[in-house]
């Protein structure tokens, strides 16, 4: 276990445990949310709720990302 | 008349984007890395502009909203795995992008054989590459085909008409490289824009008052259209959560993709463009509204014709200069995506699968491009598919090099033996069931069961190898030399 200080591609991009988890939160809401989600009602400024859903997501998935970006070591 | 205005209006679009693109490399000097790579030069502006503008496609023109014509929800899926591509692209890509600055490398089968040590793995990662962009390029054929055919009021030779733009199209690239590509989408973006405002926001005002007036429209005609059917096999909620997941995994494999986040000038803009990327998605809500609006106003079109859904709404309600613009708006949308495609794929030929010297680069590329051309045209000349149809299958298997990449930047890489294994697996997986020409088992998209015996056969094998080396590991694969 000598050489744990060797130098390591994704060392330079300091990524925490932190900044992953944060961005999990978006990654399962898009590809595990939509099994519960998969309904009309209640709609949504007119859009089915699934599609406002989804919506929702990917509108919120730069806000976590951005946070991501904030817990990486630098 | 209508067709001579709407199909002058189309021509001058593309010309001018044309020329605008030649225009901004007039002084620049073709370097391979300058034809391929823009020079590594892209600050977030060019990168996003080129990104949004390689995604933006035909398919995202015509074919989601074929889709949302045609199956309704299921089309949902294209707004979410892009995001999910941006997430992952955000942790893995910027560690990529320095080791391909560091060792002078252009494309993904330079990374692949590279990282792995591996010329034979990068060869597989070109061949892969290279086979699986093919039927992505054929699908803007097909829209710009559709496309000039509405724009013809039905009085020209489509086929032709479609391969004069794409010989237009080759030209440019051949020209101009990926810089020329990234200026001219600066035009196609702010055109495809206006059109999908005009589709998503007009129309549907235009019939039915609202965006929120067309959904109440469909829901009482097809009352289960908003939502995902389950029990029926395909296109339940298992098959759109898998199909998230396998085309957002592989979303930056394409060539092209990976070419163009290579093309940045930092990993920090990497970082950024993954960030404001998904934004960008929500065009494609105006898209389905287009689609859904074009259900009601226009409906009976089935198959791979659900594809030419609200241009024939446009074509019939509005004027020729209204159908000019859009439709040329949509034929940039292709031509502009398949001149990055296809300088990808030649760039992998010449450079991975022929291994051209450096010097000679610039010009093998060139003639590559020429040839994949003609290629793609022929393959187009025989295909039926619609336009969601072709990019799944491009997805199945461009996505099955993501745990070869991915898993290539852990402290100790799994040895190219096993990563070879588990693409070969996957390929054969693929290959067996569009012989039988199945497109889910039990619910679930092929590509992603492909994907799954992948990622098993890889560490399967990887744990014999290293239980047979004696435990402590096989050789390194790599330790970086910083310069």
């Amino acid at each position: 276990m000598g050489s744990e200080k060797e130098s390591h591609d994704l060392d330079e991009d300091g990524i925490t445990v932190g900044s992953l988890i944060v961005a999990a939160i978006p990654f399962l809401a898009l590809t595990v949310g939509p099994l519960f989600a998969n309904r009309l009602e209640p709609r949504i400024l007119g859009l089915p709720f699934l599609l406002a859903y989804l919506v929702f997501s990917v509108l919120m998935t730069p806000v976590f990302l951005f946070c991501a970006d904030r817990l990486r070591k630098r | 008349m209508n067709s001579l205005v709407a199909l002058l209006i189309i021509f001058f679009v593309i010309i001018g984007t044309i020329g605008f693109g030649i225009f901004g490399v007039r002084k620049v000097r073709m370097s391979p890395s300058q034809f391929i790579l823009g020079g590594r030069s892209f600050g977030i502006i060019f990168l996003w502009l080129l990104s949004a503008g390689e995604i933006y496609t035909s398919f995202t023109f015509l074919g989601a909203a074929g889709w949302a014509y045609g199956r309704g929800a299921p089309a949902f899926y294209i707004i979410c795995y892009l995001t999910v591509s941006c997430i992952t692209l955000f942790f893995y890509f910027p560690a990529i992008w320095r080791i391909a600055q560091r060792h002078g490398l252009l494309t993904s089968a330079d990374y692949i054989g590279h990282k792995y040590r591996s010329p034979a793995l990068g060869f597989l990662a070109a061949l892969v590459g290279v086979f699986f962009l093919i039927p992505y390029i054929t699908l803007q054929l097909t829209g710009i085909q559709i496309l000039l055919q509405i724009g013809g009021y039905g009085t020209i030779n489509s086929p032709a008409a479609a391969g004069a733009a794409f010989a237009l199209i080759i030209g440019f690239v051949w020209i101009s490289g990926l810089r020329g590509a990234a200026w001219a989408s600066l035009i196609k973006d702010a055109l495809v824009l206006a059109g999908v405002i005009f589709a998503g926001i007009v129309l549907p005002i235009h019939f039915f008052g609202s965006p929120k007036g067309v959904i109440d429209a469909v829901l009482k005609v097809h009352p289960n259209w908003m939502t995902l059917v389950n029990g029926t096999g395909n296109y339940g909620t298992v098959w759109f959560m898998s199909t998230v997941l396998l085309s957002g995994l592989g979303g930056f494999m394409f060539p092209h993709a990976f070419a163009s986040n290579l093309a940045a000038k930092s990993p920090d803009t990497i970082r950024r463009n993954a960030m404001i990327l998904p934004l960008y998605q929500m065009m494609l809500l105006l898209v389905f509204f287009a689609g859904f609006t074009a259900l009601l106003v226009h409906p009976g079109l089935t198959g791979a014709a659900a594809d030419q859904s609200f241009m024939l709404v446009v074509q019939q309600h509005y004027p020729p200069w209204v159908l000019g613009i859009i439709a040329g708006a949509g034929c940039l949308a292709g031509l502009v995506p398949a001149a990055a495609q296809i300088l990808a794929a030649a760039s992998l030929l010449s450079r991975n699968l022929f291994r051209v010297r450096e010097e000679k680069l610039t010009s093998a590329t060139r003639l590559w491009i020429v040839v994949m051309a003609v290629l793609a045209f022929g393959l187009w000349f025989f295909n039926g598919a619609s336009l969601v149809g072709l990019l799944l299958i491009s997805y199945s298997g461009t996505t099955q090099l993501f745990p070869g990449v991915v898993l290539s930047l852990r402290k100790q890489p799994p040895h190219p033996i096993s990563v070879t294994t588990g693409i070969l697996i996957a390929l054969a997986i693929l290959a067996g069931f569009a012989f039988a020409q199945v497109t889910a088992f039990y619910g679930v998209h092929v590509g992603t069961v492909a994907l799954v015996a992948n990622v098993v056969c890889l560490f399967v094998v990887d744990y014999v190898m290293r239980v047979r080396k004696g435990g402590s590991g096989h050789q390194k694969v790599e330790t970086e030399v910083r310069t």
